[in-house]
């Protein structure tokens, strides 16, 4: 299965809706880095639609958050499943979130 | 012969030679990481214990480790780099220096993970890169197991009646998620018979032809059915049932496991292979 990123802006809120999987084999398929756009002060990326992760899309999705924290810009996580909640609390990705973008 | 077709063959014969050296090479850096990663495991006086990392490609980027200390505990890691194939295998090389050098010099697990992030942090960050890691310290005349996690799953811990033993949770970032970090330590205490199985995700998340998950739940019940069993005979059981999971299917990650099993006398007698006479 492949990875399908629909991204796009509602005013300056980014969305990045994920659709398939998000693996080695898939996540050059966008680049999560340089397609955020400057002007952005909301990323939003929406996982309901997202079959799988692992470490290489965990990559990504930390891109994401560095982004974020490059442009001032916050980070909301939706539509995530409890397996990947559990995967993102073991690997620490929200308490870098926290970090990051200085969420209380 | 014309030039043009002189000129193709030489072609030809520069990229065959230059396949032939790169495959050499990645022959070369895969009996490196073999050699590096399955070395002389420790020989405890009443436990048994056994690893072994098998990569999804040529090389990996999992990583194992023991590491006997002064104190007459036993230091082990486990370890999971982002990606995989050579880029992976290199940062494992590089996560295995760093675990050596801060085996020796930190008193406990979680102090080994901050020494580890605090070496591995700027090239991880560097290269977009990270490692969960799991780090334990065994005590034989204790019973007590140390532990602390950078990003990495907890162990599967089963007892000799085969029940799964719940131990206290820990958590803590991943090397490379954030500077200056400390890892809190949590212990639990062992008796004969406890199976220790520490892994790297490659194995709950090895797929069927259905597409499912191997799945945790699948690995615990397998494990207690294997408790009675030696390490080695666990550790191929517990290789068999993957790949008859997967029914031949390739394997997409690597895949790594370490065991600890506490005691010598609790193992199965029939496990020894010995003559029924």
């Amino acid at each position: 299965m492949l990875l399908k990123v629909n991204s796009f802006v509602d005013g300056t809120k980014q969305v990045f809706k994920l659709n398939g999987i998000l693996d080695y084999s898939t996540v050059d398929t966008f680049d999560f880095f340089n397609k955020t756009k400057e002007f952005a002060t909301e990323l939003e990326v929406d996982f309901s639609e997202l079959d799988f992760i692992d470490s290489t899309g965990i990559g990504a999705i930390l891109s994401i958050l560095h982004s974020a924290s490059s442009l001032n810009a916050k980070v909301s996580f939706v539509g995530m499943s409890e397996d990947t909640k559990n995967l993102f609390e073991t690997i620490g990705v929200f308490e870098i979130k926290k970090s990051l973008l200085g969420e209380g | 012969m014309s030039v043009y077709k002189r000129e193709m063959i030489q072609s030809h014969n520069l990229v065959d030679t230059r396949n032939k050296t790169l495959e050499r090479e990645i022959n070369l850096a895969k009996n490196i990481q073999t050699a590096l990663l399955n070395g002389e495991k420790p020989t405890l006086e009443n436990d048994e214990v056994s690893g072994i990392s098998i990569p999804a490609r040529l090389i990996g980027g999992d990583y194992f480790d023991f590491y006997p200390l002064p104190n007459g505990k036993l230091r082990i890691v486990i370890g999971d780099v982002m990606g995989k194939g050579i880029p992976a295998a290199m940062l494992m090389i590089l996560t295995r220096g760093a675990f050596r050098t801060a085996a020796e010099s930190t008193k406990g697990p979680g102090e080994t993970l901050t020494a580890m992030n605090n070496a591995l942090y700027a090239d991880l960050r560097k290269l977009n890169s990270f490692v969960t890691v799991f780090c334990a310290d065994w005590d034989p005349i204790l019973g007590t197991l140390s532990y602390s996690s950078a990003g990495h799953s907890l162990p599967e811990i089963i007892r000799g009646v085969k029940q799964k033993v719940e131990i206290p949770p820990v958590k803590g970032i991943m090397l490379g998620g954030l500077p200056n970090q400390t890892y809190k330590e949590e212990k639990a205490t062992l008796v004969e018979g406890d199976l220790v199985f520490i892994y790297t995700d490659g194995i709950i998340e090895a797929v069927n032809t259905d597409g499912e998950m191997y799945k945790v739940n699948r690995l615990e019940n397998l494990l207690k059915s294997l408790v009675t069993k030696n390490v080695q005979e666990i550790e191929q059981s517990v290789i068999e049932d993957i790949n008859h999971f997967t029914e031949g299917l390739p394997q997409k990650d690597d895949i790594t496991m370490v065991l600890l099993k506490i005691g010598k006398e609790s193992t199965d007698i029939s496990s020894y292979n010995c003559p029924l006479v």
